[in-house]
């Protein structure tokens, strides 16, 4: 039952490349270091519904998780991996 | 009539959910902040009565998780373990319930005896989100008070509770998920062999891979299976999903349509974004100099005026020179900086509790990324080119780890004080643009020195790496005036009671060093002979002359001090250019910028601190720095 989602990456989507107004389910992050632990602490969690607001190449990538606006670094957000 | 209860209450929760104005709310003026032993983190105490019951709070650190990954979560977890305490208040924003009552289900695991308090009710309210508080109570098993702290609602009745607390007609059931075989195994094991955790709390945090109580487990000889973080974030978010189901009822709410983000559609856009960035940089730095500079001219006023009146009355030239330069200048020069910390923390409050802060963090994280500097040290940068004092209180803004890089770092840039020596210095050595390309490279060799210095520090552990951004976007809200106000005050009392006495102290010691022993030349003053002493340190800068080695002691006082030296000393500012050439004024301006900060620098790093040991750092780390950066140059202009 600890088993997370028990999917790969394929047919993920990578946050980082995530087009701004895609809407989707949070299905794993990379990594379980301090900075994946500060994510899930904000409710970026496998499961969860997420949007993301703003990805262009200049200023900053912010999600939308259950009615949270949060800001994430380029390198933290391809940590993310989320599923339609 | 004496009261009779006491009652030792903590406040946790988010940032950004009003916590700290519940606690001035129900705190008032009976409050006071000190240090987190062996941290940098501000603790904040205070107490108030309910008829017959005193009660004590604790304002504990805003925080996301209780696992370990900050200082600030590691003191919240420590006090709540062994910290005397008889309740928690959970403070949670009642429009983003969901995020914010994923760490009260941690929090009941550590300590059961919570009571929630939905804040921002109106908030939600506009967002069309109702929420049944009575249901939420009885499905957690706490009560639950709701309320908006900011206009008073809910505190009567939070009030209540506590009472009830006391007099024990409050009962705390709380309900957990259940997280599987794996979590109770431990748990039960835990149970039976003891811990200092509560053994539900050690066994989901060992599996969610906390380092703390990893190692508490295995030096207990209990094996630990594989952490599992995100299964055990899963099945948390899952439960407390399906707990909400019948809880809240959203109305109609659009979330194309809240104000926050027609706000944010400007203040985030990759272009635009940066417009206001800079608009509201500049009203800060002008506001900040302009308004606090206007009354610490006033007081400086004030202060000349007392030494002319007072000077009248002193017969003995020794004594009046004391009286009046040092004691009522030291005085003077402690008060000329509260204005402008005064001013600074008013805005910078007004911004952090508007919800702006997090904004300008966003847009300046991959600049400052690419630099290897913290986001939120752009403030305390910009704001170290008017004066370093601010900048350093400005750090109390970053997390621990991130500040103690700050406070090293921010006196690198150029103050204002600094500009004015090298105008004195340039105008007197170079004509036109040569002079301003001078100044210019002073900018820049200081900005250099900061991103420099931030690798260095990180390569000898003085600082850890920087966290990449993760950082909650709160709704825009206008400031709760009372909190901005108490925080804005407490601080600048904070620095005049921390830094005075060291801005003080030195001050006199500057003054005997330059005016003892009394009546005699300058070349002959204690300043001179320990001019003198240090100057062969200087030699392989290229810098023998002893006089000008002498000016970077007042300059210790206040880098300004460094004009009127030389003007003792060489007889004026112009004759400078007599007695030293141009590549040794090049590499005296590159020391000069980066060397021990000034005295009231330094009261600021312990007021922000409280650690002598970093103040100690942070002089023997300039110093060096200095020497190095001045060594090249000197390498540069004059060669091998």
């Amino acid at each position: 039952m600890l088993t997370p989602m028990g999917v790969g990456k394929e047919g993920l989507m990578n946050l980082e490349m995530a087009p701004e107004g895609f809407e989707g389910i949070v299905a794993y992050i990379d990594g379980g270091d301090r900075v994946s632990q500060r994510m899930m602490a904000l409710g970026i969690v496998p499961g969860t519904h997420i949007k993301v607001i703003r990805n262009s190449s200049f200023g900053p990538l912010i999600v939308d998780i259950e009615g949270t606006r949060i800001a994430l670094g380029r390198g933290v957000s391809s940590k993310v991996w989320l599923r339609k | 009539m004496k009261t009779l209860h006491r009652l030792r209450v903590a406040l946790a929760g988010n940032p950004n959910v009003g916590k700290s104005a519940l606690f001035n709310v129900l705190t008032g003026m009976y409050q006071h902040t000190a240090n987190w032993p062996g941290k940098t983190v501000e603790r904040k105490e205070g107490f108030f009565d309910i008829d017959d019951v005193h009660v004590e709070v604790i304002d504990l650190p805003g925080i996301y998780s209780l696992t370990v990954t900050s200082p600030e979560e590691e003191v919240t977890r420590e006090f709540l373990t062994n910290g005397d305490i008889d309740v928690v208040i959970n403070v949670v924003d009642a429009s983003n319930l969901f995020r914010n009552l994923m760490f009260t289900v941690q929090l009941l695991e550590l300590f059961p005896r919570v009571i929630l308090f939905v804040n921002m009710l109106d908030v939600a309210e506009a967002k069309g989100v109702k929420i049944d508080l009575d249901k939420l109570s009885k499905k957690l098993g706490i009560p639950v008070v709701g309320g908006v702290v900011v206009t008073g609602e809910g505190i009567d009745e939070l009030k209540q509770v506590l009472k009830d607390v006391v007099s024990g007609k409050v009962h705390f059931h709380p309900v957990y998920p259940v997280y599987g075989q794996e979590v109770e195994i431990l748990e039960e094991y835990l149970a039976k062999y003891g811990c200092k955790y509560p053994p539900k709390f050690a066994a989901v945090k060992a599996l969610e891979g906390d380092e703390e109580i990893i190692k508490l487990l295995k030096e207990k000889g209990i094996s630990v299976p594989e952490p599992q973080p995100q299964a055990i974030s899963q099945i948390r978010a899952e439960w407390l999903k399906n707990l909400l189901r019948d809880v809240f009822v959203v109305d109609d709410y659009n979330p194309e349509m809240t104000i926050t983000d027609r706000i944010d559609m400007v203040v985030t856009h990759p272009i635009w974004g940066y417009v206001v960035f800079i608009l509201v940089m500049f009203l800060m730095f002008y506001i900040t100099f302009t308004f606090g500079g206007y009354f610490a001219n006033l007081i400086d006023m004030f202060f000349g005026w007392l030494g002319d009146a007072i000077s009248k009355y002193i017969a003995s030239d020794l004594w009046r020179s004391f009286i009046v330069d040092a004691v009522i200048g030291g005085v003077g020069s402690v008060l000329t900086f509260t204005p402008i910390i005064f001013t600074f923390f008013l805005m910078y409050s007004i911004l952090e509790d508007s919800g702006y802060i997090a904004r300008a963090a966003a847009m300046m994280d991959r600049l400052m990324h690419l630099l290897g500097l913290p986001a939120k040290l752009f403030f305390p940068l910009i704001l170290g080119m008017g004066c370093t004092v601010p900048a350093v209180m400005g750090t109390t803004a970053l997390e621990e780890e991130e500040r103690k890089l700050g406070v090293y770092l921010v006196g690198f840039m150029p103050c204002s004080a600094r500009l004015a020596v090298y105008s004195a210095i340039v105008s007197a050595f170079f004509r036109g643009y040569t002079g301003a390309l001078v100044i210019v490279s002073m900018y820049l060799i200081g900005f250099l020195a900061v991103v420099v210095g931030a690798k260095v520090l990180k390569m000898f552990g003085l600082a850890k790496d920087t966290m990449p951004l993760v950082i909650e976007l709160p709704s825009y809200h206008i400031p709760h005036i009372r909190t901005v106000l108490y925080s804005t005050w407490i601080r600048t009392k904070e620095f005049i009671y921390k830094a005075g006495t060291l801005i003080f102290v030195s001050t006199i010691v500057i003054w005997m060093l330059v005016n003892m022993p009394f009546g005699v030349k300058p070349e002959d003053s204690y300043l001179a002979w320990l001019g003198r002493v240090i100057a062969p340190l200087f030699a392989p800068l290229g810098l023998a002359d002893w006089r000008i080695v002498s000016t970077l002691i007042p300059s210790f006082a206040a880098k300004e001090a460094a004009i009127a030296t030389i003007g003792v000393l060489y007889g004026g500012v112009e004759m400078l250019k007599h007695a030293i050439t141009i590549p040794q004024i090049l590499v005296f301006l590159v020391f000069f910028t980066l060397y021990t900060p000034c005295m009231a620098t330094l009261g600021a790093i312990y007021s922000v601190t409280k650690r002598w040991k970093v103040v100690f750092l942070s002089v023997l780390f300039s110093f060096a720095t200095a020497y190095i950066f001045a060594f090249m140059t000197r390498l540069i202009v004059m060669g091998v």
